[in-house]
């Protein structure tokens, strides 16, 4: 059974890529092989993994871009180094802009990633899709092939004023694209919670409650750290950079989250 | 009181997503069981299909029923035929012009012109047989995968059915509303503000008012009870009573959409913009919508820098209602050679023109010369001291 997650977020800035990043390594610490696909034209999983720029051909803008896609997915093993296995990231770069528009005149569009998934399946447990920061037809790809949403915002007006938009957006896309199953919104992340500041802790008051209402799970905050930067400087998740710091363990709710929705869909 | 910083930003930011939320519900329903009866219908499962039909109704029922021009629909050509004897058509028929059409047909709409039969097509030979111009219609979202648009009209009515919720401007408003009525009732949308102000203006002359703003908060029946009542004393008329039953259902105050909604429709496209987009409030813009050409003495297009430059300062500086007319009162004065009336001195005047003293007796002349004497009296005397 392999759940596909799209990681979203409407604005940018709001930790997606951070989250992709420490999700594929905890999961994988629970035994579950991790395929990271890397959506996000700016490429940045290729710098938080401290991989080098790749080429054409080992992106997943060659394998969307190709005619005929014969199923070889251009994956690299992360952090070989530290003795991590099982997690492999499909990187992405600047030509994604390109097919972004690509995808606009593709008669499959928006259902072409699901496509080559379908018939040229991953074998990973789990694959994460990390975004971009938009609303456009390479999210819109990645939902059409996704079991599971997750949306990290920041606890400030502009992020929270995306992920509402980014709500709409996704309840009139299952429609449009008549989604069946729907992917399930697994939560909402508030990330880079700095308790100090008002405006974090009035916003994440509010928010829980608000979200609630909607049946929409709001996950215990991920604290600001400025260790998080140094970490992706280095290419490592915070649990290889500073495995004892206290905001390492901020990830585990959503790893147990990912796992429960793992267990229930083997069961089914 | 101390304003929270960051406060009451989320519920502005995420109150319609209910809204979104219970659409994608209610099309996923659709699909599916449209999905199961054409399903049934293939296989022959006529009575399954038609169990299946009630339950699509019943999800579509908050849609409206539509009445749909007869000669606008056309059978489905990808469903089955199916047989019907004549006898149980005209028996149909026979009941249906008795005791009239108790279930709306199913339809697929294509375009304005034009309706696929997907569901009822006995009613529909029934309906045909008796010659009636319209039949009673549901409209089921499109099952065609090239028309991949969202159904406009679930947007509306889902709009319409919150529109208690803050967020929703006067003016999207009053657009959904006429045009709901306008298809639900088949009234022409331009036609509809003006019937509602003369119904409302009689009410009121009749002092009618309050009763029917008793009837807003009321239940269905009530409601109906209440127009029933005030159409056998003929204080509304025909389409009057359906505008004001509609409105009612929604739980708006007739008086109040006269006064405070259907006026946003005329307003200039400059305001209109800026209550969708700006937050411009709709009052506020009716307090803008003074600034015209012939009262600033300028070009439109000047007229409508004039208006945008007041617009912007309403949003930055968030006037109230009352500054806004002030300023607006200042900006004519200033742009203007002509003095300014005030409503009050308007409306003397504009009575002061309505006499005409060849249609008055001489007793009355007489008494008007005193009086006006006295008070052109007054009038000098004030002015002499305010010159002072």
């Amino acid at each position: 059974m392999q759940l596909r997650l799209s990681i979203l977020s409407n604005a940018g800035g709001s930790g997606k890529t951070t989250l992709a990043v420490h999700l594929a390594y905890l999961l994988a610490q629970k035994k579950l092989s991790v395929a990271l696909v890397d959506l996000d034209p700016q490429g940045s999983v290729s710098l938080f993994c401290g991989l080098p720029q790749p080429n054409y051909n080992q992106t997943i803008s060659s394998a969307l871009a190709e005619k005929k896609f014969s199923g070889d997915w251009p994956l690299v093993e992360l952090w070989e180094n530290h003795n991590v296995k099982r997690v492999h990231a499909c990187q992405g770069e600047l030509a994604l802009v390109d097919i972004s528009g690509d995808l606009a005149r593709h008669p499959r569009g928006a259902y072409l990633l699901s496509d080559m998934l379908t018939d040229y399946p991953l074998p990973q447990d789990v694959i994460l899709f990390d975004c971009p920061a938009t609303l456009g037809t390479l999210p819109l790809a990645a939902i059409a092939a996704s079991t599971h949403i997750l949306i990290p915002i920041q606890l400030e007006p502009k992020s929270t004023g995306g992920a509402s938009s980014l709500l709409k957006w996704l309840y009139e896309q299952f429609s449009i694209l008549r989604l069946n199953p729907q992917p399930k919104i697994l939560g909402v992340i508030p990330n880079q919670f700095d308790h100090r500041l008002a405006i974090h802790r009035n916003i994440l008051e509010e928010l829980v409650p608000l979200l609630g209402s909607m049946q929409i799970q709001c996950f215990e905050p991920i604290r600001f750290s400025s260790e998080f930067k140094n970490a992706s400087a280095v290419g490592l998740p915070l649990h290889l950079y500073r495995s004892k710091h206290p905001a390492c363990k901020d990830f585990n709710p959503i790893t147990n989250a990912v796992r429960t929705e793992l267990k229930i869909k083997e069961r089914l | 009181m101390t304003r929270k910083v960051g406060g009451n930003l989320l519920k502005s930011q995420f109150g319609e997503i209910g809204v979104h939320q219970q659409l994608n519900e209610a099309n996923q329903q659709i699909n599916s069981l449209t999905q199961e009866i054409e399903q049934l219908k293939a296989q022959g499962k006529k009575k399954s299909a038609r169990q299946k039909g009630k339950e699509l109704r019943a999800v579509l029922d908050d849609q409206g029923i539509f009445q749909i021009p007869l000669s606008k629909i056309e059978q489905n050509p990808e469903q089955p035929r199916q047989t019907f004897s004549q006898q149980s058509i005209n028996q149909l028929a026979y009941s249906i012009e008795r005791d009239g059409q108790q279930e709306p047909i199913l339809v697929f709409k294509k375009d304005d012109q034009s309706y696929l039969l997907f569901d009822g097509e006995r009613r529909w030979r029934a309906i045909r047989q008796l010659n009636w111009e319209k039949i009673d219609a549901i409209i089921v979202p499109k099952r065609d995968s090239e028309n991949l648009e969202q159904p406009e009209s679930i947007r509306r009515r889902a709009l319409l059915a919150n529109h208690h919720r803050e967020d929703i401007n006067p003016l999207d408003l009053a657009e959904a509303l006429v045009k709901e009525i306008s298809l639900k009732e088949g009234i022409s949308e331009e036609l509809i503000p003006r019937i509602l102000t003369t119904a409302v203006v009689r009410l009121n002359r009749q002092e009618k008012l309050a009763a029917i703003t008793k009837l807003v908060i009321a239940g269905k029946n009530e409601q109906e009870q209440g127009l029933n009542d005030l159409s056998k004393q003929k204080l509304v008329r025909g389409d009057e009573e359906k505008i004001l039953k509609f409105l009612l259902s929604l739980q708006l105050n007739p008086h109040s959409v006269k006064n405070n909604i259907f006026p946003t429709l005329k307003l200039f496209d400059d305001l209109k913009i800026a209550i969708r987009t700006m937050d411009l409030g709709g009052h506020h813009a009716r307090v803008l919508q003074r600034i015209t050409p012939e009262v600033t003495g300028q070009s439109p297009s000047k007229t409508q820098n004039i208006r945008q430059r007041l617009i912007k300062k309403v949003i930055e500086e968030k006037l109230s209602i009352s500054a806004t007319r002030q300023y607006v009162a200042e900006l004519l004065a200033k742009n203007n050679s002509k003095p300014t009336l005030s409503p009050e001195t308007q409306g003397i005047i504009r009575n002061l023109d309505k006499l005409d003293p060849n249609s008055l007796e001489s007793d009355n002349l007489k008494i008007l010369e005193k009086r006006l004497a006295g008070k052109l009296k007054d009038i000098r005397r004030v002015l002499r001291n305010q010159s002072t």
